[in-house]
């Protein structure tokens, strides 16, 4: 990659930020709104997946492996290069260790990635941030990072990206209890992304998963259909 | 002679004698033979694995005796070895080429799962490892049975060491398949019931663990279905079992035999080392 370029497409402005980074964190603003949440038993993701009568259905929220998986807000196919990248590492990290990578593990990996896009010759870094969902069999916990395009890394409780997501954040701050259960997380994460909508929020254009023990699931339309109906 | 005439002719053998068999080879083996070269030593890979597909899926099973040399090695070998969770493949031959393969395998499969949104297929399994092998000219020592059910069906593969593969209705491979494929090409019929399937597998492998000496131990099955799979094992047949105590005793009375000669030697001590 970037053959005619073997030095850095991101370079530092005189105030000391680097602007391409910046102008992909604002690629993230204006992308759609996704909500992360992390309940006392697994971990709560949603994101808005507009839909129109002409679209054939596509799942946003990916599963990484089988406790991990991510939502994004950005760049699309920015995602999708990091998700694929993300298995490879879940999946090497297995063949090497013998055992499913833990979060942590797979969040600063997939992050170093993301930087590596920032200081390389001919590329610029990537349009999207990452909330990654996971369950570490050992001790039994859920875990919610967010991976930006600098490649920092967040462990979050609960937030949200995209659209609106100042607004999100202030409705969880308020909304948010560290006791909640899984389905009381849904309900929460739905609520808050309902802050983000401008249009009606129905089980067509909203895409809900959760993290818990028993792996990553995305939810069926009518599971998200029954979330609706009770909020 | 038919085959120096088919290639001075530039004709292929098989198209000189089309429905027969082809023994050039044996001749030259002979050739070699008064030559004084010696044929090539194979070495037995101590295993019994079989495996049949039946009217809904694939039943497959191994035996779980790893042998090094005269010596088992490992009592309770895991030679049915997992690559999805409707794919399986028993593997005979060096222990750490099918572990390691089989390894690769799964791994390589499952993150095609998640890459593509839909379940493995038995043929890409059998791909990856025949393109694999090939690679390594048979020196990776890995002969599978690949067996599974995908949403186009039930299949069975058979992959040799070398790159060669075929689909099969049954099989059998390692050194106990001589005795278990017996079993298998008397008794296999097509649309069995997962009980008759599963009997034969069990059966063919006895046939095996009892006539082959580098197979035996216990038996592992699973039975792969649309549905589920199910593994079932370590079953023990009641030959493998520990050897019962002999009923016997072997000890003799005292005064059993009768003393005909007696014979004594004095020795002087000459002398003595301290052995502490």
């Amino acid at each position: 990659m970037g053959d005619h370029y073997g030095f850095s497409l991101t370079t530092f402005s005189p105030s000391g930020k680097l602007m391409q980074i910046e102008y992909a964190l604002n690629a993230v603003k204006n992308g759609q709104p996704s909500v992360g949440l992390k309940a006392s038993d697994g971990v709560v993701l949603a994101t808005e997946n507009p839909s129109s009568p002409l679209y054939e259905e596509q799942a946003k929220i990916e599963k990484i492996s089988k406790h991990i998986g991510c939502v994004y807000s950005g760049m699309g196919p920015d995602a999708r290069l990091l998700v694929k990248r993300a298995r490879k590492i879940a999946i090497t990290y297995e063949d090497m260790y013998g055992e499913e990578i833990s979060t942590t593990q797979l969040v600063t990996r997939l992050a170093a990635v993301m930087q590596e896009y920032t200081q390389s010759g001919g590329v610029r870094p990537f349009g999207v941030s990452l909330l990654i969902a996971g369950w570490d069999a050992e001790p039994g916990k859920p875990l919610l990072f967010q991976c930006d395009p600098s490649g920092a890394y967040f462990a979050w409780k609960a937030t949200a990206l995209g659209k609106n997501d100042t607004n999100a954040k202030t409705f969880l701050e308020k909304r948010f209890s560290e006791t909640l259960e899984l389905d009381d997380g849904v309900h929460t994460s739905l609520l808050t992304l309902r802050e983000c909508f401008d249009v009606g929020m129905t089980e067509d254009n909203v895409e809900v998963a959760v993290c818990n023990s028993s792996g990553f699931h995305r939810l069926t339309k009518q599971q998200v259909k029954d979330h609706l109906g009770a909020l | 002679m038919a085959a120096l005439d088919a290639f001075q002719n530039g004709v292929l053998q098989c198209e000189v004698e089309p429905n027969a068999f082809d023994f050039s080879n044996c001749t030259r083996n002979c050739a070699l033979a008064r030559m004084g070269t010696a044929p090539p030593r194979l070495n037995s890979t101590g295993t019994t694995i079989v495996a049949v597909t039946y009217k809904d899926g694939v039943v497959m099973g191994a035996d779980s005796r790893a042998t090094a040399g005269n010596i088992i090695a490992d009592k309770h070998c895991e030679k049915v070895h997992y690559i999805t969770d409707s794919i399986y493949a028993c593997g005979a031959g060096t222990a750490a080429d099918l572990d390691q393969v089989t390894k690769m395998l799964s791994s390589s499969l499952r993150l095609l799962e998640l890459n593509t949104g839909r379940k493995a297929r038995v043929i890409t399994a059998l791909r990856i490892a025949k393109q694999h092998l090939f690679n390594y000219m048979g020196y990776v020592g890995a002969y599978l049975l690949i067996g599974g059910v995908d949403p186009t069906g039930p299949y069975l593969f058979d992959v040799s060491a070398n790159g060669t593969t075929m689909a099969r209705p049954f099989a059998a491979q390692g050194s106990g398949s001589y005795a278990a494929i017996t079993v298998l090409e008397k008794d296999w019929k097509i649309g069995m019931t997962e009980e008759e399937a599963s009997k034969l597998v069990q059966d063919a492998l006895h046939a095996g663990m009892h006539g082959d000496n580098a197979s035996g131990n216990s038996l592992n099955l699973v039975v792969i279905t649309p549905e589920k799979t199910i593994f079932r094992g370590p079953i023990v047949p009641d030959f493998c079992n520990k050897p019962e105590p002999i009923e016997s005793d072997y000890k003799f009375k005292s005064g059993a035999t009768t003393v005909l000669k007696k014979k004594e030697i004095k020795y002087d001590i000459v002398e003595s080392m301290d052995m502490h």
